[in-house]
């Protein structure tokens, strides 16, 4: 399906508002949609949504032979899906535009800003390093994915636990989560996207812009930063005659928001930490039950064996049917063998005459069917009998 | 195999949530225990001109794992969603278009298949598309001792003698799919069938009380 | 006439010869096409099959190559199935990547392989950690009419029982690998699972479907056998069935297995000779 386009009417409509400082979820230009973020039962599982997009980050690991160019460090690839659940025109392996675009800003931000300790990751320099890999699929657009994906990233990687391993000479053992603990891996920062949208060359510029305002704004300024305060990379694209004081009193606030969105980070992996501790079950099951009141728990479920029944004698006799009729069988069909190395599984027709021919010649070395007299006779309607 | 206080003949803890997410239009979130999966499904909506068909609407099916890129294992599960899909749904009713279904992988600690069929049969029924009939999967395992264990997690199946899964109509309680692993008997095979075919019909009244609340809470 | 009235009611044209109890073909519902199984019929390969089930025809070829195992699994050689369904064997087919047909049958036959445990992959081991074989088994469609998972399972299962892996010296300190060519051993087959494949149309079960009937058929259940075990009943979707129906079909293939495995051992010990 091909994406729908925003008509006209929309676009002036919705400029129309911003001019008169309205937005149409009836949110300031600086503010930002909820966030929420929730982890599932595995380890670097996170799901995360703002407002009513919704992204989920999987972070996964293996043994790999290092780059050779770093061969004391770990690798790190994250990889945005636009999964077709998120938009109608999102197809699965497709290098759309957007799809390189987030990528790319992704990469920039989480691993060429050094976030992560690759250097922890090396178990022997040049030969085992462990590689990660993000995988974020995208559930729901309804604008600003970056954002989303990024917190979705972030948060998973630092939820993530890889199993421990000891090293004995030139093996490598992998302990599994229940044998030892599963270590944390090293986050030096914490950087994430926080993006604004361009409308009027400038006049006008929204934080978070929903699907609607994305699509009729003529620039989107993406900007990567850590609690600290530092750009961790800067993205705008479009077209907008923007001067650099917007640029970077955009960048304070972002500044700002990005803290703001860091500790969430923070304190919604030290609850699910203590949660773990405590062994209270976790995962989106749990999650979900907690979320809504409505939500009826099925206790209907639960079979009883009385109510069960097996009919184990039915089931003796048939087994007994198919080993007495095994005996029989050989009137179904007959194998023969032809010369080099061949043979072959004919079928006997039910009144003991053999239909197909076989004949070893080089020459028609194929199955051939001779039609019997017997057929004829049963050969279906008129209709086709003509021929 | 006759011990009531074992549990291995419940069915774990089925929880769902419609309407999960804005842009589908009809979504659920579906969790069986500890496996839980989104579906999402958009239709009629437009079709590729290779992909159309002129007597019916086309049927395309995505299983998208929750890491890494769907391999040939995620396309055997696909197959068999699509062809419960194009059995149940009255795809005639919708000529030259196309009815997507999304499975989304969330956690899976087991019955991921049967998870994924239930899901995509609340998600059709949220989008309110013509059915024929509903669908219901259920699995079970059968451990070494010869015992059955519906529903099992992922431990059980994992050490099971062989698995078993089905896919009932709610109409006939006939059979639409049933996709095996593992070596067993003619005996075990219809012992293991009646006991899925149990579990469906539960399933089918979780459906209708289900669907009940939604719809009186809307009014 | 028959054939316009075949192109033009395809389904009519089927159900009319169902109703009397025959097929286009002259099969009665519930008869097999006639299965021809050749062996050896790759001399370069390590091990092959051609096999034929009416026309359907696929060729199996297995290749045996050195390799390092995997750090988890350091006893375990590895058996690699790719099924393929080049444009040659029937039109359906276009070139280039795999078509959903394939990929899923290979999944189906690498699963069915796994499951039965007809070859354990610890015997393919040469040196723990160190050195095992890996088996390259490739299954090649040449001509596409129906039932090919029944005819991939057999294709693979008779080419195994033909593989011959020399047998290899390794010498961990230099790490000197030495193979001996005259020493050739057949690799350990534990059982013979066999397959065959039904399409149900309207409230029929036609056994062995050509890919004609396969098309008009609403659904189609493929049944897996190995010694009088099941091994595995496959039915993706498609129309439902009541039990029993099923349950004849299982019979049915319990039966047929017996002959197929008769087939395979035939065609082997024809070789051997």
């Amino acid at each position: 399906m091909r994406e729908s386009v925003i008509t006209n009417c929309e676009k002036k409509f919705i400029i129309k508002n911003l001019e008169e400082h309205r937005r149409l979820d009836g949110r300031a230009f600086d503010e930002f949609r909820d966030l929420s973020i929730d982890f599932g039962r595995d380890w670097g599982c996170c799901y995360v949504s703002l407002g009513k997009t919704r992204v989920l980050a999987q972070v996964s690991c293996e043994i790999q032979q290092p780059k050779s160019s770093r061969p004391s460090e770990g690798i790190l690839s994250v990889n945005v899906e636009l999964n077709p659940l998120g938009a109608p025109h999102f197809e699965p392996n497709r290098q759309t535009d957007l799809f390189v675009i987030l990528n790319r800003i992704l990469e920039k931000c989480i691993k060429d800003s050094k976030a992560v300790d690759l250097e922890s990751l090396c178990i022997k320099v040049n030969e085992k390093v462990w590689a990660f890999r993000v995988d974020v699929n995208v559930l729901n657009h309804e604008g600003n994915i970056i954002d989303c994906a990024s917190i979705a990233a972030l948060a998973a990687l630092a939820h993530f636990r890889r199993p421990d391993i000891t090293c004995d000479g030139e093996d490598t053992i992998i302990h599994s989560y229940s044998e030892r603990d599963p270590i944390h891996t090293v986050i030096h920062h914490y950087p994430v996207c926080i993006s604004y949208a361009i409308f009027n060359e400038g006049d006008v510029i929204v934080a978070d812009p929903t699907l609607l305002e994305e699509g009729v704004a003529d620039a989107n300024l993406i900007i990567g930063l850590n609690g600290y305060k530092e750009v961790c990379g800067l993205h705008l694209g479009g077209k907008a005659f923007l001067d650099p004081d917007s640029i970077l009193r955009c960048t304070t606030k972002a500044a700002g928001r990005a803290n703001i969105v860091i500790q969430h980070i923070k304190k919604v992996l030290a609850e699910d930490s203590e949660k773990r501790n405590k062994g209270i079950v976790i995962g989106f099951e749990s999650a979900l039950s907690s979320s809504s009141a409505d939500i009826n728990s099925l206790e209907k479920l639960s079979l009883c064996l009385d109510n069960w029944k097996v009919q184990k004698k039915d089931k003796k006799e048939s087994v007994v049917v198919t080993v007495e009729s095994n005996s029989e069988t050989h009137v179904d069909a007959t194998v023969e063998s032809l010369d080099e190395s061949s043979a072959v599984l004919l079928p006997v027709e039910e009144n003991g005459q053999q239909v197909w021919n076989v004949s070893s010649s080089e020459s028609d070395s194929d199955v051939e069917m001779i039609v019997p007299q017997s057929f004829k006779k049963i050969k279906p309607s008129s209709t086709i009998c003509i021929d | 195999m006759n011990v009531i206080d074992d549990n291995n003949l419940l069915m774990r803890k089925v929880n769902c949530k419609l309407d999960i997410l804005s842009r589908p239009d009809g979504s659920v979130l579906l969790s069986q225990g500890d496996t839980v999966v989104i579906a999402g499904v958009y239709g009629p909506i437009e079709v590729k001109t290779q992909k159309m068909l002129i007597n019916k609407a086309s049927v395309e099916t995505f299983y998208r794992p929750k890491s890494g890129t769907p391999g040939i294992g995620d396309r055997l599960y696909e197959s068999i969603i699509q062809n419960i899909c194009e059995t149940s749904l009255v795809s005639a009713l919708y000529p030259r278009s196309s009815i997507v279904v999304i499975i989304q992988e969330m956690q899976n600690y087991g019955g991921i298949i049967s998870c994924a069929v239930n899901a995509c049969c609340f998600a059709l029924l949220n989008s309110g598309i013509d059915m024929k009939f509903l669908v219901a999967s259920a699995s079970c395992a059968l451990d070494d001792k010869g015992v059955f264990h519906l529903d099992p997690d992922k431990l059980l199946s994992d050490k099971a003698k062989a698995n078993f899964v089905f896919v009932f109509d709610n109409i006939a309680k006939r059979i639409i799919a049933s996709h095996t692993s593992g070596s067993f008997n003619l005996a075990q095979y219809e012992e293991a069938l009646e006991l899925c075919k149990k579990a469906c019909d539960a399933i089918f009244d979780f459906y209708k009380t289900k669907m009940k609340n939604e719809i009186a809470n809307k009014v | 006439m028959a054939k316009q009235f075949k192109s033009l009611h395809p389904i009519k044209f089927y159900r009319d010869y169902l109703n009397q109890n025959v097929r286009p073909d002259g099969r009665l519902l519930s008869k097999f096409r006639p299965v021809i199984v050749n062996t050896g019929s790759i001399a370069t390969a390590d091990g092959s099959a051609l096999v034929r089930i009416g026309k359907t025809t696929v060729i199996c070829g297995i290749k045996a190559e050195l390799a390092q195992p995997k750090a988890e699994k350091p006893k375990e050689g590895f058996l690699i199935c790719n099924v393929d369904l080049p444009p040659l064997c029937s039109s359906k087919f276009r070139p280039g990547p795999p078509s959903d047909l394939a990929q899923v049958t290979t999944r189906f036959v690498a699963d069915l392989i796994l499951n039965s445990g007809c070859i354990h992959l610890r015997d393919l081991c040469i040196l723990k950690e160190k050195l095992v074989w890996c088996l390259y088994a490739d299954l090649i469609c040449l001509d596409y009419d129906g039932c090919l998972i029944d005819a991939c399972l057999l294709a693979l299962l008779t080419a195994l029982k033909t593989v011959k892996l020399p047998s290899v010296d390794y010498d961990v300190a230099i790490d000197k690998k030495v193979v001996n060519e005259d020493e050739k051993k057949s690799i350990l087959i534990y059982n013979t699972p066999v397959s065959t494949t039904y399409a149900i149309f309207e409230d029929k079960i036609i056994t062995d479907p050509t890919a004609e009937e396969e098309d008009l058929s609403s659904g189609l259940i493929t049944i897996v056998v190995k010694e009088k075990e099941l091994c595995s009943v496959h039915k993706p979707g498609g129309s439902p069935i009541s039990e029993e129906k099923l349950y004849d079909c299982i019979q049915e293939t319990i039966k047929r297995a017996d002959l197929l495995n008769t087939l395979i051992n035939t065609a082997i010990s024809e070789q051997t000779h």
